[in-house]
């Protein structure tokens, strides 16, 4: 019967990859006449409007016929006039004999440039050239040089909206690698610091950098994740996003197990605790591995602030998280089944607020639940001018009308309003989240209180089974490593926290700090002597 | 007790009972049922809704339990007893036992064991419930009622029980409870109680109920109830007012800080006899009569004889209340049985029945009273004007 609505048919094909560019030229090589190389380009990229194509003579010792292709919208035009065009077209070694083939001698002698490498494969050089390189075509060579010329638009350095800090950098990563790249190197100096390529996506050939830093990481996990990133095949990589769904180890989990971050200084501290960073060209966030869930609940300022507060703030954050999951769950689980549990006269007023409400409590917290998430959506979604709007809506009608109407109690508004503000709180894992106060608030309407207990346990079963490259997600809580619980709930001084985290590095005793760091005064008979 | 779906109930759905009452319909002879329902809409923080915080609601039947369904033919609300406070017993229904009616009330229900029981004295369950429509701050009644129950840690001419030491008192052999008493302050004169100024109309806890075998007995009055307390160690502060030294027909108040009671028993032979070691300490806090003492031995005697009179009145009172238990009541409310019990088990068995019918009467009780007055500095003379 339900044959008829099925869409697929019957017999199971194979499955049809994203068609390849089967595209024979694009895998030969160029070849010594330039004349068809410069009729292969044309072919290439002649329907395009912002190709340039520029063939002139050079002068080195002799006159030779050279040839420049680059896209005026991603490189720079004039820097490629002044230090390519320029020094080609002057007399070089007018009256000298040089040694070597013209174009070492081009690349030795005459170009004004940094960044320069030389290619002969046609797919290469037209990827280069289409990421803002400009290729230079000399008579006689089949070698074609891509000089680094790139120049486009693109975002300053400045500070993220998410993840803000009192104190620490503000820097934020832009949507440019080679910036975000910099970024990092400025705040790891060390050449053991590694960035290496990957170009994924068939079409979007989106640069991709896998940083780590060698002899912290796990070089077992530097390899799984570049096994990961290699299985990739895709045609498009817009954003960080896509790599994480495609390596992350429970796709099926509502759970993150990819970390990501928008702040250099985050990255840094990551990859030095053997983390391993994924940059991906065109978006600000970064990507790092392994991802744990306690790190939902750490932010770089704890670190900067003093122990104390740091800790406090910490137990805060963990009981924001906490009521943000399960305050409508308990509010329903009480006001509908266990009404002996309420104190007395909270149970007088809020049946009294409960008095004129036309809903069921659990279908009253899914309204307000679900306007509230709409309200959130609204004020991310809409233009900041227009966003003002979106409180005065929120506040006004959701709040003061709808509790005046009787459509909801107050009560109910003041919980959804204390789940809605320590969500804020713990911003990480919002999505996780919200599905999971859906599925508690679900569970507590239909078992009260032992709904709730059974959800806490398939939510903690669950998140005992999961793993990220490695290492378990609830770690180092489940499995226990005591040492490192200095740095979940509370956050230890820096001069506790002598070792790396075991569960990241693998290693059970890597040191990253000497053994006297706990600042001390002078002893007396040492200030005595030099008084 | 699994919850699920099929136990929801909407906060809409419920009525939430501050206290009942259970009296014996005396025209009928049906037991007769009184709830206290919170009216929510009378709770509002913004006024308005209804006027009162509570509904009474009555109902009739042979047994407890039928009356409690019966509510539902005329009151819109599923009763939810668990923020139940009080129990109140009828005075007649109290004399026929306690147990039963209790059994109805506790059997399969959400009530809790920590709420207060007590009886009436001299007017009906119903008559307390619903015509007190206001008797604090409290805007429900019974919250009222629940807060002087718990106020008699400072006054102790009242005994107080909770439903779970009543319990324990009751099924224990070789001793019997005193609960609670309400009485009417006004005697409201319409049983119905819905003219004659209700405002006005309060109820008050008095003295204490004596039970035997579950069965009320009889009443104790005021400074019977002091010596009740006394006995067990249930004081934890009061006022006592004794005869000034200093000027003859004033009085001195006495505050109780500490008290502590020890019962002895001592066994000859067949003959039983129990010492009971009363200690107090208290501060003097109020002097009506004048008089100067110049030395600190003065200050010393007085207060000495302060000490005296305290313990003669503190001894005077337990001994009116042991005789009134021997001789009115024949009911072992101090627990002597059980001290008996715990010293010679075999000896309890054997004279238990003894014990209940005429052994406890002619039982020889000695009382022993320790009083210490201290905060001397508080003996300064009243202040009073010259001329």
């Amino acid at each position: 019967m339900f044959k008829a609505f099925r869409f697929h048919p019957k017999k199971k094909k194979s499955r049809i990859s994203a068609p390849k560019q089967k595209d024979e030229s694009l895998y030969q090589t160029f070849g010594v006449n330039i004349n068809e190389n410069i009729e292969t380009m044309r072919k290439l990229f002649d329907l395009n409007d912002d190709v340039v194509f520029r063939e002139f003579e050079a002068f080195i010792m002799r006159p030779v016929k050279v040839f420049i292709c680059y896209f005026s919208t991603l490189a720079n035009s004039e820097y490629i006039n002044e230090f390519v065009v320029k020094p080609l077209q002057e007399l070089n070694f007018k009256n000298e004999q040089r040694e070597g083939s013209i174009p070492e001698i081009v690349k030795n002698n005459v170009l004004d440039v940094g960044g320069l490498s030389g290619n002969s494969a046609i797919q290469e050089v037209a990827n280069n050239i289409l990421s803002g390189k400009a290729a230079l075509f000399i008579e006689g060579s089949e070698t074609v040089l891509l000089i680094e010329a790139q120049g486009f638009a693109m975002r300053n350095v400045s500070e993220p909206d998410t993840e803000s800090v009192v104190r620490g950098p503000r820097e934020g990563f832009t949507e440019n690698i080679e910036v975000n790249t910099g970024l990092i190197r400025r705040k790891i100096i060390n050449p053991n610091l590694f960035f290496e390529k990957f170009t994924l996506g068939k079409q979007t050939h989106t640069k991709i950098r896998i940083a780590y830093i060698k002899g912290i990481a796990n070089k077992k996990v530097v390899q799984e994740v570049k096994t990961r990133l290699q299985k990739i095949d895709i045609d498009a990589i817009l954003e960080s996003g896509y790599i994480e769904q495609l390596i992350e180890d429970h796709p099926t989990s509502i759970f993150p197990t990819v970390g990501n971050s928008e702040k250099p200084d985050i990255i840094a501290a990551r990859l030095l605790e053997g983390k391993i960073a994924i940059i991906c060209d065109g978006t600000p966030f970064v990507l790092t591995v392994p991802f744990m869930f306690i790190e939902n609940l750490q932010i770089s300022e704890d670190y900067y602030s003093r122990p104390y507060f740091a800790s406090a703030i910490r137990l805060l954050r963990l009981l924001a998280l906490f009521l943000t999951v399960t305050t409508p769950a308990f509010y329903v689980a009480l006001t509908t089944y266990h009404h002996a549990m309420i104190p007395t006269v909270l149970l007088n007023s809020m049946a009294a607020a409960e008095e004129a409400v036309p809903f069921p409590v659990l279908v009253e917290t899914l309204l307000i639940g679900a306007a509230f998430e709409i309200l959130r959506e609204a004020g991310v979604r809409l233009p900041r001018p227009v966003g003002s709007a979106i409180s005065i809506v929120g506040a006004l009608i959701i709040g003061e009308g709808a509790v005046q109407a009787g459509l909801v109690s107050a009560p109910m508004v003041i919980a959804m309003a204390l789940t809605g503000i320590s969500g804020f709180i713990v911003p990480a894992i919002n999505d996780a989240v919200v599905l999971s106060r859906l599925f508690f608030v679900l569970l507590a309407g239909s078992l009260g209180l032992y709904g709730v207990l059974i959800g806490f346990l398939i939510i903690l079963a669950h998140m005992c089974s999961l793993r990220s490259f490695g290492t378990p997600y609830l770690a180092p809580h489940a499995p226990i490593i005591f040492r490192e619980w200095k740095d979940t709930l509370i956050r230890a001084p820096l001069w506790i926290m002598d070792r790396r985290p075991q569960s990241i590095t693998w290693e059970h005793d890597a040191y990253r700090e000497g053994s006297d760091q706990k600042p001390q005064p002078p002893k007396r008979n040492n200030g005595s002597e030099e008084s | 007790m699994l919850t699920g779906c099929w136990d929801r109930i909407e906060l809409k759905e419920i009525g939430i009972v501050s206290a009942i009452g259970i009296d014996r319909d005396p025209d009928t002879g049906e037991i007769l049922f009184t709830s206290q329902v919170v009216d929510p809409s009378g709770l509002k923080p913004d006024g308005g809704g209804a006027e009162s915080a509570i509904q009474i609601v009555t109902s009739k039947a042979d047994t407890i339990f039928k009356a409690f369904r019966n509510i539902n033919q005329e009151f819109d609300r599923k009763n939810f007893y668990a923020h139940n406070k009080v129990i109140v017993i009828g005075e007649e229904l109290a004399k026929e036992g306690i147990l039963p009616v209790l059994d109805g009330i506790t059997r399969g229900k959400e009530g809790r064991g920590y709420i207060w029981l007590c009886v009436t004295k001299g007017t009906q369950a119903r008559d307390i419930l619903s015509s007190v429509r206001k008797q604090g701050i409290e805007k429900v009644p019974a919250n009222s009622i629940e807060s002087m129950h718990e106020n008699q840690e400072l006054n102790f001419d009242v005994v107080v029980i909770k439903l779970n030491d009543y319990y324990k008192k009751t099924l224990k052999s070789g001793i019997e409870p005193v609960i609670g008493t309400l009485e009417m302050k006004e005697k409201s004169t319409n049983p119905n109680g819905e003219s004659l100024g209700q405002s006005s109309l309060k109820a008050k806890l008095s003295g204490g109920a004596v039970i035997k075998e579950d069965k009320l007995v009889g009443f104790l009055n005021e400074s019977e109830a002091r010596g009740y307390n006394w006995v067990i160690g249930e004081v934890k502060s009061g006022i006592l007012s004794i005869p000034s030294e200093l000027e003859e027909g004033k009085l001195v108040s006495i505050e109780i800080r500490e008290a502590s009671s020890n019962i002895k028993p001592e066994i000859k032979g067949d003959r039983f006899s129990f010492t009971i070691d009363i200690t107090t300490s208290g501060i003097l806090v109020e002097q009506q009569g004048s008089g100067i003492m110049k030395t600190r031995k003065d200050q010393y005697n007085y207060l000495k004889q302060l000490e005296k009179e305290l313990e003669k009145k503190i001894e005077s009172e337990v001994n009116d209340t042991i005789e009134k238990a021997q001789e009115d009541f024949n009911s072992d409310i101090f627990g002597f049985g059980t001290r008996l019990n715990k010293k010679d088990p075999k000896k309890w068995k054997e004279i238990k029945e003894a014990w209940k019918k005429d052994q406890f009467q002619n039982v020889n009780v000695k009382v022993r009273v320790k009083a210490e007055i201290s905060a001397r500095e508080l003996l300064q003379e009243p202040l009073k004007s010259i001329d």
